[in-house]
């Protein structure tokens, strides 16, 4: 039987298919000529060892195709990695992205190694399926699973954003004495007169209100309010510097009714971009909760009713 | 606000009665000397300048 067509094909669709997550990665982790190198070069060989599989357990050799144990424990390397390079870039970050954010993409760079093998395998065995009918068709179906399976995997892996979960809306901002507060909520204390003008001025903020109990839950997680506020920081820029650190935008829970607040003073002082980039930030997937969905809440308090009277 | 912990590493008063403790305390006699103290310290500390609203600023590393 003819190799090739399936072991290429189906290397070529497993590398296609780490490009295309990496285009979509822009924003989580602005990527750099040196990361795509390193990361295009890790899904090929993901793709390689992913394609050579199937084959081999046809020809019969069961040995090559027990290099995929081989393969997971290399990427958990890859998650190692990229959680070490961002926690050392963390104390250079003016607002840091918190561990929560730096594991959930460690998580998806190792899981999308995973992506590119198993996109590579099937492409293969489909090729390999289609290798009695001649290399040709071997080729073209091995092609067609692989363009399959990438269009799958762009919509299965996209994860919840903010907005999803939650209704954000711009508010006031305040101060109550020396209190920086918005709706209500008080977010930190200012004490020079001159900061406070300067947040009266310049400051804009943003209510986020969990559409129900389980959002609440996740809004809840430290590392989830610190993604929001590293993303928008990211997003809209920030007028501050390290000496200045009152300016650190700070998101805060309103323990009654789960609303978070987020006051920044941003470089680019636009309300409608303030709301859409917090509704573009990523639910961390290690800060997902659902605890209505143990039963245990009824279902008034689940969806938060009765908790925003005021 | 980051993780670890809060520490005051200023005080500054217009308070005349308030006694350095383990913290040093910058007497101001008037609240424009205060606001200026105050902000340079914070600068030099890399701070935050938080207002205890009985004359006193305090400046916190966080």
């Amino acid at each position: 039987m003819d190799i090739v067509p399936p072991v290429a094909a189906g290397t070529a669709a497993g590398t296609v298919a780490r490009l295309l997550l990496l285009r979509r990665d822009y924003r989580q982790f602005p990527s750099y000529p040196q990361g795509y190198t390193i990361h295009l070069s890790l899904g090929f060989v993901a793709a390689a060892l992913g394609a050579i599989a199937p084959p081999a357990v046809v020809t019969g050799d069961l040995a090559a195709a027990s290099f995929l144990a081989l393969a997971a424990t290399q990427f958990r390397e890859v998650r190692a990695v990229e959680r070490e390079s961002l926690l050392n870039m963390e104390t250079t970050e003016l607002v840091p992205r918190g561990a929560a954010y730096i594991e959930g993409i460690a998580r998806v760079f190792e899981a999308r190694n995973y992506l590119a093998m198993v996109t590579a395998l099937a492409a293969s065995l489909a090729g390999v399926v289609a290798a009695p009918h001649g290399p040709g068709w071997s080729l073209a179906a091995a092609a067609a699973t692989g363009l399959v399976v990438i269009s799958l995997l762009q919509g299965l892996m996209s994860g919840q954003r903010i907005g999803d979960i939650a209704i954000v809306k711009p508010a006031p901002l305040e101060f109550q004495g020396p209190l920086l507060t918005v709706a209500g909520v008080t977010i930190m204390n200012v004490g020079l007169p001159a900061s406070r003008s300067r947040y009266l001025e310049e400051g804009l903020a943003v209510v986020i209100r969990p559409k129900d109990a389980n959002a609440r839950a996740t809004l809840a997680n430290l590392g989830q309010r610190q993604a929001i506020a590293h993303e928008v920081s990211m997003l809209l820029g920030l007028k501050m510097d390290v000496d200045e650190p009152e300016f650190t935008p700070i998101a805060r829970q309103d323990p009654a009714t789960g609303d978070v607040v987020l006051a920044i003073v941003p470089l680019l002082r636009d309300q409608e971009a303030l709301v859409r980039a917090v509704e573009y930030v990523p639910v961390l997937e290690g800060t997902v909760r659902k605890p209505a969905a143990s039963g245990l809440w009824p279902e008034d308090l689940a969806r938060l009713e009765g908790v925003r009277s005021r | 606000m980051r993780d670890g912990q809060s520490q005051i590493v200023a005080v500054v008063t217009l308070r005349a009665d308030v006694q350095a403790g383990g913290v040093p305390v910058f007497p101001a006699a008037d609240e424009a000397e205060r606001d200026k103290m105050a902000r340079l310290l914070a600068k030099l500390l890399r701070g935050t300048i938080h207002d205890l609203e009985d004359g006193s600023y305090v400046i916190v590393r966080h």
